[in-house]
């Protein structure tokens, strides 16, 4: 019988109640496929969230925090937290697709729609390149009134 | 725990799904556009979160997703194509660690998880290094816990192998009664 993975490595982490334990050491004992296993699986536990915990990763980006801050604001419906040193505008609805030059992200998918699920894979292969994603909609949205976006956007098409 | 409390809980899970987009991404640049979308993505599927799901384990299915469609839709393999940066998840170990030995394990250790095939990776990345639970990680991953549990075995097996075949390093390696096996 071949041993299940699972239990072979409840064993090697000593998680296995005592008559689990025993079953698998009988089994360990004529099996020298399980014990060669078992073997690797014993030198295998070393501390990884450790070893992990001091890779030198790049710090989160603080241009990141606001973006996913001006997101959930945006998802909220509260106004952008941000210094206005423009009068506001007039508020519109969703704004219409994004013109290339607006986009933020070199992801062409962007967030897909519900309904297009895995799908959209092929759909956005068919877009053309630069063409307005979710996620953008979602950002300017989230700062309309933002100088440095309006300077880069061109004027929106009517709805 | 519900969809409703997610707003508010992202800026706080920002630090581990920006950690875990810089890993399976292995860059910058793209890591920081999949945790944006990944964000834009939860709060819009927020009312799809079953309050039986952690929310940082529903975040990391939502990152993963995301990163598998676009490679799918870049069709470039992992690390054989250009965007992978070398030097950015270079595994230099903390200036602060204890001491070069351990400094020495902990490369040795990152170095190993790194070498494995791509979804045996995600899932050590997952179950030892984030703490997801094996049913978690199915979750996270869409894939059934057996799968969870094979690709885990396959993982450890390939690990040990190198730790037994370099000497591996006793300091590193965990008790037998620990809680907390392997992480």
């Amino acid at each position: 019988m071949k041993m299940d993975d699972s239990l072979l490595i409840a064993y090697v982490d000593g998680l296995l109640p005592p008559d689990e334990r025993d079953k698998v050491e009988r089994e360990i004992e004529q099996s020298p496929e399980a014990a060669a296993c078992v073997e690797r699986l014993y030198a295998s536990r070393v501390r990884y969230s450790y070893a992990f915990a001091h890779q030198k990763l790049p710090a989160l980006p603080t241009s990141l925090v606001d973006k996913v801050g001006e997101i959930t604001r945006a998802h909220q419906g509260a106004p952008p937290q941000r210094p206005r040193t423009v009068a506001r505008r007039r508020p519109r609805p969703i704004p219409s697709p994004m013109p290339p030059t607006a986009r933020t992200t070199r992801f062409r998918h962007a967030t897909p729609a519900p309904h297009r699920s895995y799908r959209f894979v092929q759909n956005c292969a068919s877009r053309p390149r630069g063409s307005p994603s979710r996620l953008s909609r979602a950002r300017f949205s989230a700062a309309p009134c933002c100088a440095s976006d309006r300077a880069s956007r061109p004027r929106l098409a009517p709805r | 725990m519900t969809g409703a409390d997610l707003p508010s809980m992202l800026p706080e899970m920002l630090p581990r799904l920006w950690a875990f987009a810089l890993r399976i991404s292995g860059n910058q640049q793209d890591a920081e556009d999949l945790v944006q979308h990944a964000c834009v993505r939860g709060l819009e599927r927020a009312h799809q979160l079953q309050p039986d799901t952690a929310p940082l384990s529903w975040m990391f299915s939502i990152v993963h997703s995301i990163w598998i469609n676009e490679i799918r839709a870049r069709s470039v393999r992992r690390r054989n194509g250009a965007e992978w940066d070398d030097e950015l998840l270079e595994t230099i170990a903390d200036p602060a660690a204890p001491n070069p030995e351990t400094d020495a394990s902990i490369r040795q250790i990152i170095s190993a998880v790194e070498q494995l095939p791509e979804a045996q990776r995600v899932v050590m990345l997952l179950v030892a290094v984030e703490g997801l639970s094996y049913s978690e990680a199915a979750q996270a991953l869409g894939v059934p816990i057996g799968t969870i549990m094979s690709r885990l075995s396959r993982a450890r097996q390939a690990i040990g192998a190198i730790f037994a075949a370099t000497g591996g390093d006793n300091k590193m390696r965990t008790t037998m009664k620990s809680k907390d096996p392997v992480s």
